[in-house]
């Protein structure tokens, strides 16, 4: 799809420039065909923003970079709960800064890389409203990340969370700047010490937070703890981090069981250490290890990464891998909340649901399809939007394409956008296959057994 | 201190990665993985060189520690820059703080056998220990070639993996029934000794499948500026047998210094 992004000033092309190139949210190059003022036309994939414009070409000849600040944007989803001001915020004369964190700032700069992308921030007028404690969060936060991690952070200054600047979002409840604050003094311990890095942990966090598309499940079958992580992400950002700072922070965070009763969701041993699901974060890792453990009911034992199944007290294998759908419905009530999620087999009333769902932005859905043609075997989606004859779904598999025999890759299924992992299916097909499907409010006010 | 042994490697053709029968061979036993990044590349030509008959080992990289290596500019001028983007020398610590390996609970490593291979260390660290050992990191392709040899075999001891291969290696469970997959499992849970699996590549090397995953001087475009991309080659040794094919790669950021990362040594032929 083409979109019209609109530049700030110090990304405009120079005069008789006729094209530019940009750098999307998933580190790929898109190339503006269509330079007009301060706007260029982008053709992205859905749910892809640009991360940076990184050069103007004018008659073939490149001209020179233009300096940052970058510009970022983030998935154009109406149901979206992030969405990044196009129109950049205008800076204005920045507030003096407290002396610590003048001093925390002035180290960055010194950075080659991350310098520029601090002091786009320090200038925002989100930042100069925060506190002390919360400055100095979003600069630590930029220090001890990545490369990664810190233009993330610095999209995420930019970007909205229903109509407020996300580091604002909570009014004086300040949870996102709580969960930043707990992340940004993140301590490893014991094995997490030995197999994770921090700036690997807060790269993963701050980058899946901007940019839900690189959410995967890779050589795991996690699809349903996946697709329900994307959704987190994408609908919840707020909760997402308040679990991962948990998560990473204390070794285990909570929610609502399908029962209503509360649980904890904790780190599982056997997933720190790198596995050879290489496209999936180490943060991927630990968070759906730790969601396929808590949802586990149907068989005693406890989820094991390196065994993708749920093992005994001795190693030894109980039952299968996989979630079933009671336990789908649990690992959703444990991220969205007990009283609202509902699990249905019926796909005539899912069907309307889904039509529904359009209209209600607050709700999300995942769906298991019989997956393979010949009938074995299942596979967990998110639900993402129906027009027309076509069902939209996002597959946990992210953008990493599986082309083998017997997938969706052959007919009916159909790539949409490749690089976030967006499929789409004739509505026929999509019901033929259809099997259940677990509906959950993402509306952070609507169950009153969550906190955010 | 021992020092590592070279295998001569002949100049040859190799078309990089795995073609679609490999591919879908592999799927047979890890259905979930795509192998996208052994996509199979354009045929290139490989120079005449030598490398390590295994990986470098905790007592080959003491001696460097002992020798003040770390602190030592002639190693590292060359990457320091980015190295001080990433911490410098000073997050390049044992896990008793002193300068050395991730995975050392002691200052110079003497808590586990020499003879096991060197890891936890970053890209930066491994070529520093290729300048003092008068040597270089070899390159992805040379990797590769090193393991698959004129025949292109699959495997660096073999062309072939069976069923059987992967059960007897006790690596395949009984099944995922909701999936209705197999699902390969992990190989050994520890790192061994170099040289203590006979698996030998064409050219008679050692270790290239499923002890260490080895840093390469082969750089990947990291999208962002600054961000130091390096490939690995091989799997570490919790990863499944099928994994180990002679063109298995993973991309890494240079710094990162995780255990199972090792490395091993080439040098230039003439």
């Amino acid at each position: 799809m083409s979109r019209i992004v609109k530049l700030p000033a110090s990304l405009r092309p120079p005069p008789g420039a006729t094209a530019s190139k940009a750098v999307t949210s998933n580190g790929k190059t898109a190339r503006g065909d269509d330079v007009r003022g301060n706007e260029m036309r982008v053709t992205l994939a859905t749910g892809l923003g640009v991360e940076m414009a990184d050069g103007f070409e004018s008659d073939g000849v490149a001209l020179a970079p233009p300096p940052l600040p970058s510009v970022s944007t983030r998935g154009s989803s109406p149901t979206s709960a992030l969405n990044t001001r196009l129109a950049f915020m205008a800076h204005s004369a920045p507030a003096p800064l407290a002396p610590a964190v003048a001093q925390l700032h002035q180290s960055l700069t010194q950075h080659p890389h991350k310098g520029p992308l601090v002091d786009d921030v320090v200038q925002l007028p989100t930042f100069a409203a925060l506190d002390e404690a919360g400055q100095t969060t979003v600069l630590t936060l930029m220090h001890r990340a990545g490369l990664r991690g810190a233009h993330a952070m610095h999209a995420l200054a930019h970007t909205e969370l229903h109509g407020r600047p996300l580091l604002q979002a909570d009014g004086t409840s300040s949870c996102v700047l709580r969960s930043l604050g707990r992340l940004a003094q993140l301590q490893l311990h014991g094995d997490m010490a030995l197999h994770l890095d921090v700036d690997m942990l807060l790269d993963d966090v701050l980058g899946e937070l901007h940019d839900p598309s690189v959410i995967c499940q890779s050589a795991r079958g996690t699809c349903a703890a996946t697709a329900l992580q994307y959704e987190l992400a994408r609908a919840h950002p707020r909760r997402y981090l308040r679990m991962a700072s948990e998560l990473l922070d204390g070794g285990a965070s909570h929610g609502t069981d399908s029962n209503g009763q509360v649980q904890a969701i904790g780190v599982v041993a056997d997933s720190i250490p790198m596995d050879n699901a290489a496209e999936r974060s180490a943060f991927g890792r630990l968070f759906q290890s730790a969601l396929m453990d808590a949802a586990h009911t149907w068989t005693t034992g406890t989820y094991s990464n390196v065994h993708d199944h749920y093992v005994d007290g001795q190693g030894a294998m109980t039952g299968t891998g996989g979630l079933y759908d009671s336990e789908g419905l649990n690992a959703a009530s444990l991220l969205f909340g007990q009283s609202n999620a509902v699990l249905e087999y019926d796909v005539h009333t899912a069907m309307n649901v889904f039509s529904n769902e359009a209209n209600t932005p607050m709700r999300g859905a995942v769906v298991a399809l019989n997956w393979s043609n010949n009938g074995a075997g299942g596979h967990m989606v998110t639900f993402s939007h129906v027009d027309g004859d076509r069902v939209y779904f996002r597959n946990p598999w992210g953008n990493v394409t599986k082309d083998a025999p017997g997938t969706l890759r052959d007919p009916p299924g159909s790539i949409v956008e490749d690089d976030v992992g967006l499929e789409s299916m004739a509505r026929a097909d999509f019901m033929s296959r259809f099997h259940h499907t677990v509906h959950f409010s993402t509306d952070p006010a609507g169950d009153a057994g969550m906190s955010t | 201190m021992s020092t590592p042994r070279f295998c001569p490697i002949p100049a040859g053709t190799l078309t990089p990665g795995l073609d679609d029968d490999e591919r879908q061979a592999l799927q047979v036993f890890l259905p979930g993985q795509d192998f996208a990044a052994e996509a199979p590349r354009a045929a290139v030509d490989v120079d005449a060189f030598a490398l390590s008959e295994t990986p470098v080992t905790r007592g080959q990289f003491r001696a460097f520690v002992v020798d003040g290596g770390y602190a030592n500019p002639q190693w590292w001028a060359a990457d320091q820059q980015l190295l001080d983007h990433v911490g410098g020398q000073a997050a390049l610590v044992t896990q008793a703080q002193t300068a050395g390996p991730r995975t050392w609970r002691t200052p110079l490593g003497d808590d586990e056998d020499d003879d096991l291979p060197v890891d936890g260390v970053s890209w930066f660290e491994a070529r520093a220990f290729a300048r003092f050992s008068d040597a270089r990191l070899p390159t992805a392709v040379e990797w590769e070639w090193a393991a698959r040899g004129p025949e292109r075999r699959t495997f660096p001891w073999s062309s072939t993996l069976t069923m059987l291969d992967v059960v007897r290696s006790g690596h395949l469970d009984d099944g995922c029934v909701q999936q209705q997959r197999p699902q390969a499992h992990f190989s050994s849970p520890t790192l061994t000794a170099v040289g203590a699996v006979k698996r030998t590549s064409p050219f008679g090397v050692l270790d290239l499948a499923g002890n260490v995953a080895e840093w390469t001087s082969t750089a990947v475009d990291g999208n962002l500026p600054g961000l130091e991309l390096r490939v690995l080659c091989g799997d570490v040794h919790r990863a499944p047998l099928p994994r180990m094919h002679g063109a298995a790669k993973a991309v890494h950021e240079a710094h990162r210094r995780l255990p199972g990362f090792g490395f091993r040594l080439a040098r230039s032929s003439g």
